[in-house]
């Protein structure tokens, strides 16, 4: 290996190191992009609700349960928007016996994440 | 009239101790065998030891395959050899109890009037290791105390479940278990029942919940690709953790209790240890 | 033989002065930065004294407990705003917790 070469491979390796570096750094400065609607909903750490509602109109669920209601023609059942907020803020409101976890009230998912899904759910 | 009045105030504090009191642990367990009846009436009794897979012809054949020649079979020949080598005083587990131990893992946990407190089949291992100038296995240690019981509770297969709540020591036990299984626990806010009761063969996302009857019957399970070893309370300690509660300690006295009661709501059915589960 | 044993405390020596000087290094840093304010010093003590009630009510959530380790974990890099942040959060779903276990029962219809 010629001496040209060597500093050529240690410089280039050197970049590569600056620019793992580099990118690295960015990586944990950029905030992580915000999940949308339908990645909370899907989410099992967030709002999991394919744990328990099936979503007819939605084609990318993997879900076989039948615990609750399936969510589908939202907008037209649920005209009054904030009462679908309350459903997902804190269900044991409408039926102390649910299993629907209280999202807003337990601290499950903050209010921008529930106002993201009751978007989506909106549209299903 | 005087009559009517008389009756309905009979009749109001009929209702009143109904509601204060909780039912008889009997009454409880035949409501909640009724319940599932009334919802599945194809799934036999017996059959509610099979758990979700009761739900699933399919699951019930893999399961029943896989059974024939269980894959951890080695791991219960490691609780075997716990089970029989002698402590150093030359006695063995055998000695500790009835019939060698041979169907005796229905009676627990059963309530001790002397000591106060529900005595559980793993207590009742460290109370024989105990007697006997041993030191007592960690209850939450699989690879000791769990593996014994692999092997132990199966000397008492075919035995039916044979729990028995009498005074009022045993009642508070047993009332204090039933507590913990309908109380609403951890962030996402289940009990125990709103997953096992109310919810009973339905699915969850994929998994086919779980009848409470039966529920007790067969530990310990091996879990999963990796045949993980569970005792009860360490399944109790994994569906607490599910719902983001923090699990009570592992043969500490809110899982004996739920055991208790758990145990007796899963009286008259044949006991099966050391089987497969998801 | 002899050399190699050399070689070896050489070794450990080299490492054990690396230590004590990264240490002393480390030391030094963090003394330079202010200290926890008032402010999140109660607020961890709330933290820690809510998951202790929760803990002995037997009603503690995870969720509780893992916030209370970041506000600990941050009062150690002494960053004030994350101490307040998590300290809260824990505070917060520890008395949830405890509220929860004197709730109704479930499924009693
Ligand atoms: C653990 C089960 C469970 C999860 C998880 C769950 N739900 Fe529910 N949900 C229920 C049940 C059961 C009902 C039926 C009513 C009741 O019992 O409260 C319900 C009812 C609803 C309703 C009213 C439905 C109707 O047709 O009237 C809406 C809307 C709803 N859920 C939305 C959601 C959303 C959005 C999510 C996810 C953020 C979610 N749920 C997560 C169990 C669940
Ligand atoms: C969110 C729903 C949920 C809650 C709440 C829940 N579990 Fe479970 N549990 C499951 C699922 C899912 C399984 C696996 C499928 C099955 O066997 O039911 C399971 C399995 C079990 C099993 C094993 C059944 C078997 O045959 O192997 C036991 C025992 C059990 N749960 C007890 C409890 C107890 C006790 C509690 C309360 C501390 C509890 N569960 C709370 C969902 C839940």
């Amino acid at each position: 290996m010629g001496k040209p070469l060597a500093i050529v491979t240690a410089v280039s390796l050197g970049l590569l190191l600056a620019a793992t570096f580099i990118s690295s750094a960015r990586a944990a400065e950029a905030p992580k992009p915000e999940p949308t609607g339908q990645e909370l909903a899907f989410d099992n750490r967030k709002g999991n609700c394919l744990a328990c509602h099936a979503m007819p109109g939605e084609p990318k669920t993997v879900t076989n349960t039948n615990i609750a209601p399936p969510l589908i023609g939202m907008a037209a059942r649920f005209p009054d928007r904030r009462k679908l907020y309350g459903q997902i803020w804190d269900a044991t409101r409408a039926n102390p016996d649910t299993a629907m976890p209280p999202f807003g009230k337990n601290g499950i998912l903050t209010d921008t994440e529930i106002n993201k899904v009751v978007d989506y759910v909106y549209g299903l | 009239m005087k009559q009517t009045t008389w009756m309905l105030t009979c009749l109001g504090m009929l209702a009143f101790s109904a509601d204060a009191l909780s039912l008889s642990p009997e009454q409880e367990r035949l409501n909640r065998v009724q319940a599932v009846q009334q919802k599945y009436p194809d799934i036999k009794f017996e059959d509610y030891v099979y758990g979700a897979l009761a739900f699933s012809p399919d699951a019930k054949a893999q399961y029943e395959n896989m059974m024939a020649f269980p894959p951890f079979e080695s791991e219960i020949d490691k609780g075997r050899q716990l089970w029989e080598t002698p402590f150093n005083n030359g006695k063995r587990y055998a000695d500790c109890f009835p019939g060698g131990g041979r169907n005796v893992a229905g009676n627990y946990p059963y309530y001790d009037e002397a000591m106060k407190k529900v005595v559980t089949f793993e207590m009742a291992l460290n109370q024989c290791r105990a007697n006997n100038g041993e030191a007592p296995y960690k209850q939450a240690d699989m690879n000791t105390m769990g593996l014994l019981t692999a092997y132990a509770r199966t000397l008492s297969d075919g035995m039916l479940m044979n729990i028995k709540v009498k005074g009022s020591g045993a009642l508070a036990a047993f009332e204090s278990g039933r507590r913990f299984f309908y109380q609403r626990r951890g962030q996402l806010n289940f009990s125990c029942a709103s997953c096992h009761v109310d919810h009973v063969g339905e699915i969850l996302r994929t998994e086919y919940l779980s009848m409470l009857p039966g529920q007790a019957t067969h530990w310990p399970a091996f879990r999963g690709g990796d045949y993980a070893l569970f005792t009860l309370q360490r399944r109790y300690s994994a569906c607490n953790q599910l719902v983001r509660a923090v699990p009570m300690e592992i043969g500490g006295e809110e899982y004996n209790n739920l055991e208790y009661f758990h145990s007796y709501l899963s009286n008259g059915l044949p006991l099966k240890s050391s089987v497969f589960r998801k | 033989m002899n050399s190699c044993r050399i070689a070896i405390r050489l070794l450990v020596w080299s490492g054990l002065v690396m230590g004590v000087a990264g240490h002393g290094a480390r030391a030094a840093e963090s003394s330079s930065k202010p200290i926890l304010s008032a402010e999140a010093t109660e607020a961890l003590a709330r933290a820690e004294s809510g998951v202790a009630l929760a803990i002995a009510k037997k009603a503690l959530w995870t969720t509780a407990a893992s916030a209370l380790a970041q506000a600990q974990e941050a009062a150690k890099q002494q960053d004030n705003a994350a101490v307040m942040k998590y300290a809260a959060v824990a505070t917060e779903q520890a008395s949830l917790g405890m509220a929860q276990v004197d709730g109704p029962l479930t499924s009693q219809h």
